[in-house]
Protein backbone atom coordinates (compact mmCIF):
# COMPACT_ATOMS: atom_id res chain seq x y z
CA UNK A 1 0.00 0.00 0.00
CA UNK A 2 1.19 3.89 -0.09
CA UNK A 3 -0.95 6.56 0.55
CA UNK A 4 -3.28 8.70 -2.21
CA UNK A 5 -1.26 10.90 -3.99
CA UNK A 6 -4.60 12.59 -4.78
CA UNK A 7 -8.08 13.37 -2.97
CA UNK A 8 -10.21 12.55 -5.99
CA UNK A 9 -11.38 8.58 -3.87
CA UNK A 10 -12.78 11.09 -1.30
CA UNK A 11 -15.58 12.41 -4.14
CA UNK A 12 -15.82 8.58 -4.71
CA UNK A 13 -17.03 7.59 -1.23
CA UNK A 14 -19.16 11.01 -1.26
CA UNK A 15 -20.60 9.20 -4.37
CA UNK A 16 -20.74 5.88 -2.50
CA UNK A 17 -22.46 7.57 0.61
CA UNK A 18 -24.72 9.25 -1.30
CA UNK A 19 -26.79 6.25 -2.53
CA UNK A 20 -26.54 4.47 0.25
CA UNK A 21 -28.26 7.02 2.60
CA UNK A 22 -30.26 9.36 -0.26
CA UNK A 23 -33.51 7.28 -1.72
CA UNK A 24 -34.36 10.40 -3.39
CA UNK A 25 -32.91 9.95 -7.03
CA UNK A 26 -33.54 13.91 -7.70
CA UNK A 27 -31.88 14.61 -4.95
CA UNK A 28 -29.03 12.31 -6.33
CA UNK A 29 -29.16 13.55 -9.45
CA UNK A 30 -28.70 17.33 -8.05
CA UNK A 31 -26.14 16.71 -5.83
CA UNK A 32 -24.04 14.88 -9.13
CA UNK A 33 -24.63 18.06 -11.11
CA UNK A 34 -23.56 20.21 -7.77
CA UNK A 35 -20.33 18.02 -7.89
CA UNK A 36 -19.20 18.36 -11.79
CA UNK A 37 -20.12 22.20 -11.23
CA UNK A 38 -17.70 22.59 -7.96
CA UNK A 39 -15.06 20.92 -9.59
CA UNK A 40 -15.15 22.78 -12.35
CA UNK A 41 -14.63 25.73 -10.11
CA UNK A 42 -11.83 24.34 -8.18
CA UNK A 43 -10.30 21.11 -10.70
CA UNK A 44 -7.20 21.57 -8.42
CA UNK A 45 -8.29 20.73 -5.41
CA UNK A 46 -11.48 17.85 -4.89
CA UNK A 47 -10.80 17.65 -1.37
CA UNK A 48 -12.12 21.24 -0.95
CA UNK A 49 -14.93 19.67 -3.54
CA UNK A 50 -15.70 17.15 -1.06
CA UNK A 51 -15.86 19.32 2.15
CA UNK A 52 -18.20 21.40 0.18
CA UNK A 53 -20.37 18.50 -1.16
CA UNK A 54 -20.30 17.48 2.77
CA UNK A 55 -22.13 21.00 3.37
CA UNK A 56 -24.37 21.16 0.51
CA UNK A 57 -27.75 19.35 1.26
CA UNK A 58 -29.76 21.64 3.90
CA UNK A 59 -32.63 20.13 5.53
CA UNK A 60 -35.60 22.95 6.18
CA UNK A 61 -38.95 22.97 8.22
CA UNK A 62 -42.00 23.14 5.68
CA UNK A 63 -43.15 26.43 6.91
CA UNK A 64 -39.45 28.06 5.99
CA UNK A 65 -39.77 27.76 2.38
CA UNK A 66 -39.50 30.83 1.01
CA UNK A 67 -41.12 32.09 -2.84
CA UNK A 68 -38.84 32.03 -5.63
CA UNK A 69 -36.42 29.13 -3.97
CA UNK A 70 -35.84 25.65 -5.63
CA UNK A 71 -37.01 22.69 -3.31
CA UNK A 72 -36.63 19.05 -3.38
CA UNK A 73 -39.78 17.41 -1.40
CA UNK A 74 -40.74 14.14 0.03
CA UNK A 75 -43.79 12.72 0.48
CA UNK A 76 -44.40 9.16 1.93
CA UNK A 77 -42.53 7.23 -1.33
CA UNK A 78 -42.62 10.38 -3.42
CA UNK A 79 -40.36 13.06 -4.36
CA UNK A 80 -41.04 16.03 -5.82
CA UNK A 81 -38.69 19.14 -6.97
CA UNK A 82 -39.69 22.74 -7.74
CA UNK A 83 -39.89 26.01 -7.74
CA UNK A 84 -42.27 27.70 -5.18
CA UNK A 85 -44.42 29.74 -6.58
CA UNK A 86 -46.81 31.05 -3.54
CA UNK A 87 -47.43 30.38 -0.24
CA UNK A 88 -50.29 30.49 1.58
CA UNK A 89 -50.91 29.14 5.43
CA UNK A 90 -51.76 25.70 4.34
CA UNK A 91 -49.94 24.70 1.06
CA UNK A 92 -47.31 25.69 -1.13
CA UNK A 93 -47.95 26.14 -4.84
CA UNK A 94 -44.60 24.70 -6.56
CA UNK A 95 -43.88 25.45 -10.50
CA UNK A 96 -41.54 23.41 -12.84
CA UNK A 97 -42.50 20.26 -10.97
CA UNK A 98 -40.46 16.77 -11.55
CA UNK A 99 -41.83 13.98 -9.79
CA UNK A 100 -40.94 10.44 -8.98
CA UNK A 101 -42.72 7.92 -7.60
CA UNK A 102 -43.23 4.30 -6.74
CA UNK A 103 -45.69 1.74 -7.03
CA UNK A 104 -45.97 -1.78 -6.06
CA UNK A 105 -47.10 -2.73 -9.82
CA UNK A 106 -46.84 -1.20 -13.08
CA UNK A 107 -48.58 -2.42 -16.10
CA UNK A 108 -46.85 -0.80 -19.27
CA UNK A 109 -47.52 -1.22 -22.90
CA UNK A 110 -44.41 -2.19 -24.81
CA UNK A 111 -45.67 0.03 -28.11
CA UNK A 112 -45.48 3.01 -26.03
CA UNK A 113 -41.89 2.06 -24.87
CA UNK A 114 -39.46 4.64 -26.34
CA UNK A 115 -36.25 3.11 -24.71
CA UNK A 116 -34.94 0.81 -22.75
CA UNK A 117 -31.43 0.91 -20.95
CA UNK A 118 -29.31 -1.72 -18.09
CA UNK A 119 -26.12 -1.61 -16.79
CA UNK A 120 -23.80 -3.71 -17.56
CA UNK A 121 -21.73 -5.40 -14.68
CA UNK A 122 -19.76 -7.70 -16.23
CA UNK A 123 -18.10 -4.65 -17.86
CA UNK A 124 -14.80 -5.01 -16.33
CA UNK A 125 -14.91 -8.39 -17.34
CA UNK A 126 -15.27 -7.83 -20.82
CA UNK A 127 -12.51 -5.13 -21.32
CA UNK A 128 -10.06 -5.39 -19.15
CA UNK A 129 -10.72 -8.94 -17.79
CA UNK A 130 -6.83 -9.13 -16.06
CA UNK A 131 -8.30 -6.94 -13.37
CA UNK A 132 -10.69 -9.18 -12.32
CA UNK A 133 -9.86 -10.97 -9.19
CA UNK A 134 -12.07 -13.14 -6.69
CA UNK A 135 -13.00 -11.77 -3.56
CA UNK A 136 -10.95 -12.71 -0.20
CA UNK A 137 -7.74 -15.23 -0.40
CA UNK A 138 -8.20 -18.61 -1.31
CA UNK A 139 -6.43 -21.07 0.37
CA UNK B 1 5.80 60.47 11.04
CA UNK B 2 6.74 58.66 14.03
CA UNK B 3 10.51 59.61 15.37
CA UNK B 4 11.98 57.04 17.70
CA UNK B 5 14.54 57.49 19.83
CA UNK B 6 15.20 53.67 20.93
CA UNK B 7 18.29 52.65 23.55
CA UNK B 8 20.36 49.81 22.86
CA UNK B 9 18.84 46.35 23.79
CA UNK B 10 15.02 47.45 23.70
CA UNK B 11 12.93 45.49 21.44
CA UNK B 12 9.84 46.64 19.12
CA UNK B 13 7.44 45.24 16.71
CA UNK B 14 6.60 47.16 13.67
CA UNK B 15 3.33 45.79 11.83
CA UNK B 16 2.77 46.25 7.97
CA UNK B 17 2.35 48.77 6.19
CA UNK B 18 5.16 50.64 7.50
CA UNK B 19 8.43 52.11 6.48
CA UNK B 20 11.07 53.18 8.69
CA UNK B 21 14.51 54.68 8.21
CA UNK B 22 17.71 54.50 10.44
CA UNK B 23 18.83 57.92 10.99
CA UNK B 24 21.45 57.08 13.37
CA UNK B 25 22.51 54.19 15.02
CA UNK B 26 22.37 50.01 14.20
CA UNK B 27 18.95 47.89 14.68
CA UNK B 28 19.09 44.01 13.56
CA UNK B 29 15.90 42.77 12.26
CA UNK B 30 15.30 39.03 11.49
CA UNK B 31 19.07 38.66 11.88
CA UNK B 32 19.98 41.47 9.35
CA UNK B 33 21.89 44.80 10.54
CA UNK B 34 20.02 48.11 9.17
CA UNK B 35 22.55 50.59 9.35
CA UNK B 36 22.70 54.50 9.64
CA UNK B 37 20.77 55.99 5.97
CA UNK B 38 19.49 52.39 5.34
CA UNK B 39 15.30 51.94 4.87
CA UNK B 40 12.94 48.77 5.37
CA UNK B 41 9.70 48.87 4.17
CA UNK B 42 7.16 46.59 5.84
CA UNK B 43 4.74 45.36 3.41
CA UNK B 44 0.81 45.20 4.66
CA UNK B 45 -0.06 41.64 6.70
CA UNK B 46 3.83 41.67 7.86
CA UNK B 47 4.93 41.39 11.00
CA UNK B 48 8.69 41.96 12.37
CA UNK B 49 10.79 42.38 15.28
CA UNK B 50 13.19 44.42 15.92
CA UNK B 51 16.23 45.15 18.67
CA UNK B 52 18.52 47.97 18.70
CA UNK B 53 21.87 46.77 18.45
CA UNK B 54 22.92 50.73 18.86
CA UNK B 55 21.41 53.54 20.14
CA UNK B 56 19.23 54.58 17.57
CA UNK B 57 17.41 57.75 15.87
CA UNK B 58 14.45 56.03 13.57
CA UNK B 59 11.81 57.95 11.39
CA UNK B 60 8.63 55.56 10.98
CA UNK B 61 5.71 55.84 8.52
CA UNK B 62 3.32 53.90 10.38
CA UNK B 63 0.40 54.28 12.42
CA UNK B 64 1.25 54.34 16.34
CA UNK B 65 -0.17 51.50 16.68
CA UNK B 66 1.67 49.43 14.42
CA UNK B 67 5.01 50.31 16.48
CA UNK B 68 4.91 47.95 19.58
CA UNK B 69 7.63 47.92 22.18
CA UNK B 70 8.06 44.50 23.63
CA UNK B 71 9.68 43.24 26.32
CA UNK B 72 12.56 40.61 25.01
CA UNK B 73 13.90 39.80 21.77
CA UNK B 74 12.05 37.19 19.79
CA UNK B 75 14.69 35.43 19.32
CA UNK B 76 15.60 32.27 21.12
CA UNK B 77 19.29 31.69 22.06
CA UNK B 78 18.67 28.24 20.80
CA UNK B 79 18.69 29.87 17.16
CA UNK B 80 22.32 31.33 17.96
CA UNK B 81 23.27 28.09 19.25
CA UNK B 82 22.01 25.86 16.22
CA UNK B 83 23.98 28.74 13.81
CA UNK B 84 27.03 27.36 15.72
CA UNK B 85 26.30 24.01 15.03
CA UNK B 86 25.78 23.93 11.56
CA UNK B 87 28.79 25.83 10.60
CA UNK B 88 30.74 23.59 12.92
CA UNK B 89 29.76 20.91 10.97
CA UNK B 90 29.44 21.71 7.42
CA UNK B 91 32.31 20.75 5.49
CA UNK B 92 34.03 22.94 2.63
CA UNK B 93 32.90 22.52 -0.89
CA UNK B 94 29.56 19.80 -0.14
CA UNK B 95 26.47 21.95 -0.35
CA UNK B 96 25.21 21.49 3.57
CA UNK B 97 21.34 21.05 3.18
CA UNK B 98 18.55 21.98 5.50
CA UNK B 99 15.20 21.36 5.77
CA UNK B 100 12.85 23.53 7.91
CA UNK B 101 9.00 21.43 8.28
CA UNK B 102 6.54 23.03 10.23
CA UNK B 103 3.04 23.37 10.02
CA UNK B 104 0.89 27.12 8.10
CA UNK B 105 1.96 30.23 10.59
CA UNK B 106 4.80 28.40 12.77
CA UNK B 107 7.18 30.69 11.05
CA UNK B 108 9.09 28.89 9.15
CA UNK B 109 10.38 31.76 6.24
CA UNK B 110 11.08 34.20 9.48
CA UNK B 111 13.49 31.13 10.73
CA UNK B 112 14.92 30.53 7.39
CA UNK B 113 15.79 34.11 6.75
CA UNK B 114 17.21 34.21 10.63
CA UNK B 115 19.48 31.60 9.69
CA UNK B 116 20.66 32.56 6.39
CA UNK B 117 21.34 36.11 7.57
CA UNK B 118 23.55 34.55 9.95
CA UNK B 119 25.38 32.37 8.73
CA UNK B 120 26.06 35.75 5.85
CA UNK B 121 27.38 37.04 8.38
CA UNK B 122 29.86 34.69 9.18
CA UNK B 123 31.01 35.01 5.66
CA UNK B 124 29.30 31.44 4.86
CA UNK B 125 26.81 31.38 1.19
CA UNK B 126 23.36 30.52 2.12
CA UNK B 127 20.69 29.98 -0.02
CA UNK B 128 17.11 29.69 0.72
CA UNK B 129 14.78 27.64 -1.15
CA UNK B 130 11.10 28.62 -0.95
CA UNK B 131 9.14 25.75 -1.40
CA UNK B 132 5.84 27.32 -0.55
CA UNK B 133 3.63 27.66 -3.99
CA UNK B 134 1.05 28.82 -1.68
CA UNK B 135 2.45 31.90 0.48
CA UNK B 136 5.53 32.40 -1.82
CA UNK B 137 7.93 34.57 -0.79
CA UNK B 138 10.85 34.10 -3.36
CA UNK B 139 8.82 34.41 -6.80
CA UNK B 140 5.29 34.69 -7.67
CA UNK B 141 3.21 32.32 -5.98
CA UNK B 142 3.03 29.07 -7.80
CA UNK B 143 6.65 28.29 -8.32
CA UNK B 144 9.59 27.59 -6.28
CA UNK B 145 12.09 30.62 -5.51
CA UNK B 146 15.41 30.24 -4.80
CA UNK B 147 17.72 33.20 -3.34
CA UNK B 148 21.29 32.83 -3.31
CA UNK B 149 21.96 35.60 -0.59
CA UNK B 150 25.27 37.51 -1.40
CA UNK B 151 23.65 40.60 1.24
CA UNK B 152 21.76 40.06 4.50
CA UNK B 153 17.74 40.51 3.58
CA UNK B 154 14.39 41.36 5.83
CA UNK B 155 11.65 40.25 3.79
CA UNK B 156 12.63 37.62 0.74
CA UNK B 157 9.75 39.00 -1.35
CA UNK B 158 11.59 42.31 -1.48
CA UNK B 159 14.15 39.81 -3.20
CA UNK B 160 15.09 39.15 -7.31
CA UNK B 161 14.93 35.05 -7.18
CA UNK B 162 18.29 33.65 -8.40
CA UNK B 163 16.39 30.48 -10.10
CA UNK B 164 12.47 29.85 -10.51
CA UNK B 165 10.87 26.70 -11.09
CA UNK B 166 7.15 26.83 -11.96
CA UNK B 167 4.82 23.95 -10.26
CA UNK B 168 1.62 26.19 -11.55
CA UNK B 169 -0.56 25.45 -8.41
CA UNK B 170 -0.64 26.98 -4.95
CA UNK B 171 -0.68 23.58 -3.56
CA UNK B 172 1.94 20.83 -4.53
CA UNK B 173 -0.91 18.64 -4.35
CA UNK B 174 -2.41 16.93 -8.18
CA UNK B 175 1.55 18.86 -9.11
CA UNK B 176 3.60 16.08 -7.12
CA UNK B 177 5.63 15.46 -10.08
CA UNK B 178 6.42 19.07 -10.91
CA UNK B 179 7.20 19.36 -7.20
CA UNK B 180 9.67 16.87 -6.90
CA UNK B 181 11.22 17.56 -10.15
CA UNK B 182 11.42 21.17 -9.06
CA UNK B 183 13.36 19.86 -5.60
CA UNK B 184 15.97 18.39 -7.82
CA UNK B 185 16.45 20.56 -10.20
CA UNK B 186 17.25 23.11 -7.50
CA UNK B 187 19.43 20.94 -5.45
CA UNK B 188 21.37 21.08 -8.71
CA UNK B 189 21.94 25.23 -8.59
CA UNK B 190 22.66 25.13 -5.09
CA UNK B 191 25.08 22.64 -5.29
CA UNK B 192 27.11 24.98 -7.87
CA UNK B 193 26.16 28.26 -6.12
CA UNK B 194 25.89 28.34 -2.44
CA UNK B 195 27.48 26.48 0.74
CA UNK B 196 24.09 25.96 2.73
CA UNK B 197 20.86 25.55 1.66
CA UNK B 198 17.92 26.10 3.72
CA UNK B 199 14.33 24.55 2.32
CA UNK B 200 11.52 26.27 3.85
CA UNK B 201 8.42 23.88 3.06
CA UNK B 202 5.05 24.44 3.03
CA UNK B 203 2.99 23.71 6.02
CA UNK B 204 1.46 20.92 4.32
CA UNK B 205 2.34 17.68 7.25
CA UNK B 206 -0.54 16.07 7.66
CA UNK B 207 -2.85 13.44 5.83
CA UNK B 208 -1.80 11.26 2.81
CA UNK B 209 -0.62 14.09 0.53
CA UNK B 210 1.11 16.15 3.09
CA UNK B 211 3.17 12.66 4.44
CA UNK B 212 4.00 11.75 0.83
CA UNK B 213 5.10 14.67 0.06
CA UNK B 214 7.41 15.21 2.87
CA UNK B 215 8.63 11.89 2.88
CA UNK B 216 9.62 12.13 -0.52
CA UNK B 217 11.25 15.76 0.20
CA UNK B 218 13.31 14.44 2.75
CA UNK B 219 14.32 10.83 0.56
CA UNK B 220 15.33 13.20 -2.22
CA UNK B 221 16.73 16.08 -0.27
CA UNK B 222 19.14 13.84 2.47
CA UNK B 223 19.17 16.42 4.39
CA UNK B 224 22.15 17.18 6.96
CA UNK B 225 19.55 18.83 9.22
CA UNK B 226 15.98 18.77 9.91
CA UNK B 227 14.32 21.66 12.22
CA UNK B 228 10.84 21.28 13.75
CA UNK B 229 9.23 24.22 14.03
CA UNK B 230 6.43 22.68 16.43
CA UNK B 231 3.18 23.65 19.03
CA UNK B 232 3.84 20.01 20.25
CA UNK B 233 4.40 16.99 18.74
CA UNK B 234 2.40 17.25 15.04
CA UNK B 235 5.69 16.92 12.82
CA UNK B 236 7.28 13.56 14.85
CA UNK B 237 5.27 11.29 12.60
CA UNK B 238 7.37 13.10 9.35
CA UNK B 239 10.67 12.20 11.35
CA UNK B 240 10.57 8.54 12.94
CA UNK B 241 12.99 6.96 10.06
CA UNK B 242 15.36 9.65 10.78
CA UNK B 243 18.15 9.54 13.43
CA UNK B 244 17.48 11.81 16.22
CA UNK B 245 21.44 13.37 15.64
CA UNK B 246 19.97 15.12 12.29
CA UNK B 247 16.68 16.55 13.99
CA UNK B 248 16.78 19.84 16.00
CA UNK B 249 13.28 20.49 17.55
CA UNK B 250 12.18 24.05 18.43
CA UNK B 251 9.18 25.49 19.80
CA UNK B 252 7.03 27.96 18.00
CA UNK B 253 7.13 31.26 18.85
CA UNK B 254 4.67 32.92 20.43
CA UNK B 255 4.58 35.99 18.11
CA UNK B 256 3.73 33.64 14.98
CA UNK B 257 0.49 35.05 14.28
CA UNK B 258 -2.06 33.25 12.39
CA UNK B 259 -3.47 34.55 8.90
CA UNK B 260 -6.87 33.94 7.82
CA UNK B 261 -7.92 32.32 4.07
CA UNK B 262 -8.33 36.26 3.42
CA UNK B 263 -5.11 37.40 4.10
CA UNK B 264 -3.29 34.54 2.70
CA UNK B 265 -5.40 35.68 -0.75
CA UNK B 266 -4.40 39.16 -0.39
CA UNK B 267 -0.47 38.69 0.29
CA UNK B 268 -0.58 36.36 -2.31
CA UNK B 269 -1.81 38.72 -4.85
CA UNK B 270 0.20 40.82 -3.33
CA UNK B 271 3.58 39.33 -4.35
CA UNK B 272 2.26 38.36 -7.89
CA UNK B 273 0.57 42.32 -8.77
CA UNK B 274 4.23 43.39 -7.97
CA UNK B 275 5.89 40.23 -10.10
CA UNK B 276 3.55 41.18 -12.86
CA UNK B 277 3.46 45.33 -12.50
CA UNK B 278 5.84 45.91 -15.54
CA UNK B 279 4.81 43.70 -17.65
CA UNK B 280 4.85 43.33 -21.68
CA UNK B 281 2.86 41.13 -24.25
CA UNK B 282 5.12 39.58 -26.55
CA UNK B 283 4.38 37.39 -29.50
CA UNK B 284 6.00 34.23 -29.70
CA UNK B 285 5.25 32.27 -33.02
CA UNK B 286 4.02 28.62 -32.41
CA UNK B 287 6.80 27.28 -34.40
CA UNK B 288 9.89 28.88 -32.27
CA UNK B 289 9.24 27.35 -28.88
CA UNK B 290 8.55 23.76 -27.12
CA UNK B 291 5.56 23.18 -25.57
CA UNK B 292 5.39 21.34 -21.86
CA UNK B 293 2.97 19.87 -19.60
CA UNK B 294 0.37 20.02 -22.36
CA UNK B 295 -0.77 18.12 -25.52
CA UNK B 296 -0.77 21.22 -27.71
CA UNK B 297 2.22 21.55 -30.44
CA UNK B 298 3.51 17.76 -29.41
CA UNK B 299 1.72 15.65 -32.04
CA UNK B 300 1.18 16.22 -35.88
CA UNK B 301 -0.90 19.01 -37.17
CA UNK B 302 -3.73 18.39 -39.73
CA UNK B 303 -6.32 20.03 -40.97
CA UNK B 304 -10.09 19.74 -39.85
CA UNK B 305 -12.96 21.74 -41.28
CA UNK B 306 -14.66 24.20 -38.50
CA UNK B 307 -11.63 24.09 -35.97
CA UNK B 308 -8.96 26.48 -35.08
CA UNK B 309 -6.21 23.80 -34.61
CA UNK B 310 -6.18 20.01 -34.41
CA UNK B 311 -3.14 17.77 -34.40
CA UNK B 312 -3.23 13.93 -34.02
CA UNK B 313 -1.41 12.62 -30.59
CA UNK B 314 0.97 9.83 -29.98
CA UNK B 315 -0.67 6.28 -30.19
CA UNK B 316 -3.99 6.08 -28.17
CA UNK B 317 -4.08 9.82 -27.16
CA UNK B 318 -6.36 10.47 -30.13
CA UNK B 319 -6.50 14.09 -31.39
CA UNK B 320 -6.49 17.42 -29.78
CA UNK B 321 -9.03 19.92 -31.49
CA UNK B 322 -9.72 23.42 -30.86
CA UNK B 323 -12.61 24.89 -31.73
CA UNK B 324 -14.29 28.20 -31.23
CA UNK B 325 -17.16 26.24 -29.55
CA UNK B 326 -17.85 22.62 -28.34
CA UNK B 327 -17.29 19.81 -31.18
CA UNK B 328 -20.86 18.58 -32.45
CA UNK B 329 -21.82 15.42 -33.84
CA UNK B 330 -22.32 17.50 -37.38
CA UNK B 331 -18.79 18.53 -37.70
CA UNK B 332 -17.81 15.15 -36.47
CA UNK B 333 -19.13 13.35 -39.69
CA UNK B 334 -16.80 15.44 -41.81
CA UNK B 335 -13.80 14.64 -40.57
CA UNK B 336 -11.73 11.12 -40.47
CA UNK B 337 -13.04 8.34 -38.78
CA UNK B 338 -9.49 7.28 -37.07
CA UNK B 339 -8.79 10.13 -34.78
CA UNK B 340 -9.27 8.20 -31.60
CA UNK B 341 -10.34 10.16 -28.72
CA UNK B 342 -11.44 13.61 -29.39
CA UNK B 343 -9.99 15.94 -26.76
CA UNK B 344 -12.03 19.10 -27.47
CA UNK B 345 -10.82 22.39 -26.42
CA UNK B 346 -12.76 25.74 -26.66
CA UNK B 347 -10.30 28.43 -27.85
CA UNK B 348 -10.40 31.07 -25.01
CA UNK B 349 -10.01 29.00 -22.25
CA UNK B 350 -6.50 29.77 -22.04
CA UNK B 351 -6.47 33.07 -21.61
CA UNK B 352 -5.24 34.07 -18.06
CA UNK B 353 -2.99 30.29 -17.70
CA UNK B 354 -0.05 30.84 -15.85
CA UNK B 355 3.11 30.05 -17.83
CA UNK B 356 6.87 29.54 -17.74
CA UNK B 357 9.01 31.02 -20.07
CA UNK B 358 12.10 28.26 -20.68
CA UNK B 359 15.41 29.01 -22.02
CA UNK B 360 16.49 25.87 -24.13
CA UNK B 361 18.50 24.11 -21.26
CA UNK B 362 14.90 24.44 -19.54
CA UNK B 363 15.53 27.20 -16.94
CA UNK B 364 12.76 29.91 -16.14
CA UNK B 365 13.99 32.97 -17.87
CA UNK B 366 10.41 34.28 -16.22
CA UNK B 367 6.53 33.64 -15.52
CA UNK B 368 3.97 34.86 -17.69
CA UNK B 369 0.36 34.94 -18.33
CA UNK B 370 -1.25 33.62 -21.66
CA UNK B 371 -3.25 36.20 -23.52
CA UNK B 372 -4.29 34.03 -26.19
CA UNK B 373 -3.51 31.51 -28.44
CA UNK B 374 -3.75 33.44 -32.05
CA UNK B 375 -4.61 30.45 -34.61
CA UNK B 376 -4.67 33.37 -37.20
CA UNK B 377 -0.74 34.39 -36.62
CA UNK B 378 -0.03 31.09 -34.99
CA UNK B 379 1.52 32.89 -32.18
CA UNK B 380 1.58 33.29 -28.39
CA UNK B 381 0.88 36.29 -26.90
CA UNK B 382 2.22 36.03 -23.65
CA UNK B 383 1.87 38.78 -21.09
CA UNK B 384 5.41 38.95 -19.03
CA UNK B 385 7.34 41.42 -16.91
CA UNK B 386 10.45 39.08 -18.71
CA UNK B 387 13.15 41.91 -19.94
CA UNK B 388 15.92 39.78 -22.02
CA UNK B 389 15.85 38.57 -25.66
CA UNK B 390 12.33 37.41 -26.71
CA UNK B 391 14.79 34.85 -28.79
CA UNK B 392 15.95 33.19 -26.01
CA UNK B 393 12.93 31.51 -25.10
CA UNK B 394 12.78 28.30 -26.28
CA UNK B 395 10.02 26.52 -24.31
CA UNK B 396 6.77 27.50 -22.90
CA UNK B 397 5.58 25.40 -19.52
CA UNK B 398 1.43 25.95 -18.48
CA UNK B 399 0.65 25.73 -15.11
CA UNK B 400 -2.99 25.16 -13.83
CA UNK B 401 -3.78 28.59 -12.00
CA UNK B 402 -5.00 31.61 -14.10
CA UNK B 403 -3.71 35.23 -13.86
CA UNK B 404 -5.50 38.43 -14.16
CA UNK B 405 -3.57 41.29 -16.21
CA UNK B 406 -2.53 42.39 -13.11
CA UNK B 407 -1.62 39.75 -11.06
CA UNK B 408 -5.18 38.76 -9.35
CA UNK B 409 -6.11 35.56 -9.18
CA UNK B 410 -8.26 34.96 -11.47
CA UNK B 411 -9.15 30.80 -11.13
CA UNK B 412 -8.03 27.59 -12.81
CA UNK B 413 -7.44 25.23 -15.71
CA UNK B 414 -8.27 21.69 -15.12
CA UNK B 415 -5.12 19.76 -15.87
CA UNK B 416 -4.76 18.21 -19.44
CA UNK B 417 -7.09 20.47 -20.79
CA UNK B 418 -5.13 21.28 -24.00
Amino acid sequence: MTLKETDFPLLIRFLKNLISKESDPLIIKELIIHLINLYEQVPLYPGIVNMCLNNSLKEHKPEEMLVGKRYFIQIKDDSYVGTVAEKGNKSILLKGVKIYTSEDELDLNLKEIQKVYSVNDRVLNELWSTLVFEKGVKK
Amino acid sequence: MIILQATVNENYLLIGPAELKVVNGIIEMIGAKIMKGETVVVPYGKRVPFQVLENVNLEIDADESNVVKIESTSIPNEWNLLVDRIISERIEGRLYKIIILGEVDTGKTFFSTYLANKLLEKNISPAILDCDTGQSDIGPPGTFGMLVLKKQVVFLSEETPTYLYMIGSHSPGLHLLPAMTGLVYMLKKAEKDASILIIDTTGWVQGDGGRSLKKAKLDIVDPDLVVLLQRSNELEHLVRHLPDKKLVRLPVSKKASPTSQFERKQLRELVSKKYFKDSRVINIPFDKVFTDRCYFLTGTKINLPDTLHAERLSGWEGTLVITSCPVTQDMVKSWPSDLGTIRNFIAGEEVGVMVALLDAEQNCLAIGRVEAFDFLNNTFRIRTPYKGDVSKIAGLQFGSLKISEKGEEAGFIEPGSF
